[in-house]
């Protein structure tokens, strides 16, 4: 009887913080979607109002280091170093790091660029395996390439090309990430503005699976309708539109993603570049830049979010792929927060310790956890007869139905912004988004679960998951 | 206590049923009124646009010169960039906003401009008011945005300012000099602006060099060199003797910039300057005045101890190879080993591994001095020697090997 009560109290108790939990959640995303829709909003309007014919034509525009880290991207490649050859700006270099490559990534950055070796003698600041080879192209004045081994995942590979960075401020790319041609003027205009305190530009993308590419050229833009593809996307406007372009209103911006970033060069010089030493490179080092700013207040720095779509990116088109992906992703983030913990409402690191990691921490890191236990113990508790069956019911309903109203709430300050999708795959992604927890969602689950144990078992490595080839 | 939170997760549920079907209609509606606007807007911007070119392309004052400037203006990557912006009202070269201001700017639609731009609440109309008065060139409206430009509003400041960046005249740059003196975060914009207006601004804008602020002086140069206005050249050369080596520097890219002679004197004074960017930027001013002839008064700087100098030489030294090689060929037989391996490496830089090998086979004085820094090459076991050789003929690969075997 007594272990009856005691049960049933505990079945109770957990009931209500999960409540609580989800409530506070959708009460979280509202916050963020009114702050986002204002940043959103005002970043469209400037985007508008912007002169980009003045930065074109002016002798001050800020030139760009991009570095391009290729690791076996033999699919890959080459539409994206085309779709950077083909950038509407009037200054930049590109630096193509072939990491260890064993398929026919280098012969065809051959092809294309007809590289020509040359003995560079270049600053050994950030650290990386060796540098074997330094080409020129012969074809584009503008690009270099190296070849170093591989081995030290993509935070070396990048390391390697801002060691023969030149430019002051530095992009950051996936070797699947193909750029619209407008790409930096849009981004750069926000750096022209203040060059003294923006530091980091991060940026929205979508997947370019199902789009039709030709020499870097985005010819026909037709989104997936694969439900796997189609979640993603909206995983995606939940991630960047959802929740960073508020983050970055408050100077909070808590990932500058891998797949397209813009950095000084200064600061990176100053901390290092990036570390090999987390599963993955980039929320590692955004965490560590916030870490700077902070010791840097007087100097006011900023990193920026720029709400609109600059490019397009290759997403898992598997479910082993995208479960490899977010074990990943998992994995990263519990690896950054455990190394940054003592950010965590420290109050000189501002909203950074106050908003985000409260919510990379108990949404993040410890969500999955109560998703399970709460749904655990809302079902022994049906079983035990504490709970009869239609509050278990109207609990599972109240559990989706709050997943539903974040990816709505996402997808109402995504449409402010953005002109990406038709309105028939908008109506696709209300309707898979009604039905997520019951199906995708139980991936993401079993994917973060297994990020979360991989990272208790001490792994660090960069998996690259399966890609498909693009059409 | 079953019941009662089976009617707590009840009544949560009704709320977010609700929550989520307001969403969902928001979304619905917003997308098909957007669709509509969207279309209506595109074929409005269309019209607008069609007329433009019909009047560019048919008007009579206008000469046919401008309709060719039109013309040769009008690639795609000038209407790429207008038409993705769908923004109504901006063309991008002056003969297309003069006709787009006769088709579309009457004296009604300047007034309620400025009307919007002086008193309107909403700041993004304002905006948008001060963008169209600053691109139709509208000189009423400079006291306005002159006002509009000390705004607390970092947002209305900020597009004031690109709005007087377009009405280019005296009165807006004078606006704009004051803004820069006191605004230093947009400093950068201000002078990028100001270095697409004509020339005749120049003397306003050399009055910068004589501020007492450092970051002040600094612009002065980078806008004249935008200018390209020969009459300041004295007072750039003056501030060559700055106290702040950013200065210094920046006065050498802006005479690098202007390309005349009579300034080498100084540049070279500068190549012996403390700082590595003063040296930086006069190798670089030098080169753009003297071309080629700038290689015997800046190959000492080999030996600098700034790897930046020596990198920034390297490519100039690369870029102008014919001059460079006796150069070369000296270092290479020396017994300095950094240098030799400098000299190499600008040589691979240069791409002119196949003309030595050309000069090999040609023989006289072009044959001694590729052997030499082939050789050294070889010995060095520098890259890129290999393809270069596979372009030849077996014939000629044979003489070469045999040729640099002999020597």
């Amino acid at each position: 009887m007594m272990i009856n009560t005691i049960f049933s109290q505990i079945v109770y108790a957990v009931f209500l913080v999960s409540l609580a939990y989800f409530l506070i959640l959708i009460v979280f995303y509202l916050f963020l979607a009114f702050f986002g829709i204002l940043e959103s909003k005002k970043r469209v309007h400037e985007e508008n109002a912007e002169s980009y014919s003045q930065i074109y034509f002016s002798s001050l525009a800020i030139p760009v280091s991009i570095v391009l880290p290729a690791h076996n991207e033999e699919e890959w490649v080459k539409d994206s170093l085309m779709s950077l050859l083909n950038l509407n700006y009037p200054s930049f270099e590109i630096i193509v790091v072939d990491d260890g490559s064993t398929d026919k990534t280098p012969q065809i950055l051959n092809e294309m660029l007809n590289l020509r070796p040359i003995d560079s003698v270049y600053s050994k600041h950030y650290s990386s395996l060796k540098i074997k080879e330094v080409f020129k192209s012969d074809k584009y004045p503008n690009v270099t390439v190296l070849r170093k081994d591989s081995g030290d995942k993509k935070a070396g590979a990048v390391n390697a090309g801002l060691n023969l960075a030149q430019h002051r401020f530095v992009c950051v790319l996936d070797a699947d990430t193909v750029l619209e041609r407008d790409a930096f003027m849009k981004v750069m205009a926000h750096v022209h503005k203040d060059p003294e305190h923006v530091i980091g530009i991060a940026s929205s993308f979508g997947l370019i699976n199902g789009f039709t590419v030709k020499d870097g050229v985005i010819v026909e833009k037709n989104v997936s309708f694969n439900p796997l593809i189609a979640y993603q996307n909206l995983e995606y406007i939940r991630s960047f539109i959802g929740n960073r372009i508020a983050w970055s209103r408050f100077n909070a911006m808590p990932n500058v993603a891998g797949g397209f970033g813009i950095w000084r060069s200064d600061i990176l010089y100053e901390l290092g570049g990036y570390s090999s030493d987390f599963s993955c490179e980039d929320i590692e080092l955004t965490f560590r830049v916030h870490d700077y700013i902070a010791k840097n207040k007087e100097k006011g720095y900023k990193i920026l979010m720029v709400p609109y779509y600059i490019g397009w990116t290759e997403g898992p088109a598997t479910l082993p792929s995208l479960i490899s992906q977010r074990d990943r992703w998992q994995r990263v983030v519990i690896e950054t927060v455990a190394e940054y913990k003592y950010m965590l409402c420290n109050p000189k690191y501002g909203s950074f310790a106050f908003l985000v990691l409260p919510y990379f921490l108990f949404y993040e890191v410890l969500g999955i956890f109560f998703e399970v236990v709460s749904i655990f113990f809302v079902f022994l508790g049906w079983l035990a007869n504490i709970l009869d069956v239609r509050t278990f019911l109207l609990y599972l309903i109240l559990m989706t139905l709050s997943q539903f109203i974040i990816s709505l709430i996402s997808l109402f300050t995504f449409i402010r912004g953005q002109k990406v999708f038709t309105l028939r795959y908008v109506l696709y992604l209300i309707v898979l988004a009604s039905i997520e927890f019951f199906g995708y969602r139980i991936f993401i689950s079993i994917a973060k679960l297994r990020g979360t144990y991989h990272f208790a078992r001490k792994v660090r490595i960069y998996d690259q998951y399966v890609r498909t080839k693009r059409s | 206590m079953g019941n009662y939170f089976t009617d707590i997760v009840f009544k949560v549920d009704a709320v977010l049923l609700f929550l989520a079907a307001f969403l969902i209609a928001d979304i619905f509606f917003y997308e098909i009124s957007r669709i509509y606007f969207d279309n209506r807007r595109i074929r409005k911007l269309q019209a607008i646009k069609k007329n433009v070119y019909r009047v560019v392309l048919t008007e009579k004052e206008l000469s046919k010169k401008d309709v060719l400037s039109i013309k040769s203006c009008s690639l795609p990557i000038f209407l790429d960039v207008a038409t993705n912006r769908v923004k109504e009202g901006v063309f991008f070269n002056e003969a297309e906003q003069q006709v787009f201001k006769k088709i579309c700017i009457s004296e009604a639609s300047v007034k309620k401009a400025l009307s919007i731009a002086d008193r309107s609440f909403d700041k993004w109309r304002r905006i948008e008011a001060m963008l169209f008065l600053g691109y139709a060139g509208v000189n009423e409206a400079c006291q306005i945005l002159k006002k509009s430009l000390l705004s607390k509003d970092e947002d209305v400041s900020y597009f004031a300012l690109l709005a007087l960046g377009q009405v280019k005249n005296m009165d807006s740059a004078k606006a704009l000099l004051e803004f820069l003196r006191r605004k230093p975060g947009f400093r950068y914009k201000t002078a990028s602006l100001l270095g697409q207006f004509p020339k005749d601004i120049a003397p306003e804008v050399i009055k910068l060099a004589g501020d007492k602020d450092y970051s002040v002086r600094f612009w002065a140069p980078q806008i004249i060199s935008g200018l390209n206005d020969q009459s300041c050249i004295d007072k750039i050369s003056g501030l060559l003797k700055d106290k702040y080596p950013e200065v210094r520097a920046s006065a050498c890219q802006c005479l690098g910039a202007i390309g005349d002679k009579s300034c080498v004197s100084d540049l070279k004074k500068c190549l012996n300057d403390e700082s590595w960017f003063v040296k930086e930027a006069a190798m670089d001013a030098l080169e753009k005045i003297l071309g080629e002839d700038c290689i015997p008064l800046i190959i000492g700087l080999i030996k600098d101890n700034s790897w930046v100098v020596i990198d920034r030489l390297k490519k100039i030294l690369a870029k102008n190879i014919t001059g460079a090689l006796a150069y070369i060929q000296n270092f290479l037989t020396g017994d300095d080993e950094l240098t030799k391996k400098i000299s190499i490496e600008i040589i691979q830089i240069s791409g002119c591994i196949k003309e030595l090998y050309e000069g090999l086979l040609a023989g006289g004085r072009a044959k001694t001095r590729a052997a030499i820094i082939l050789k050294v090459m070889m010995s060095a076991n520098a890259k890129g020697l290999g393809p270069e050789l596979y372009s030849f003929s077996n014939e000629a690969q044979k003489q070469i090997q045999e040729i640099l075997g002999q020597n």
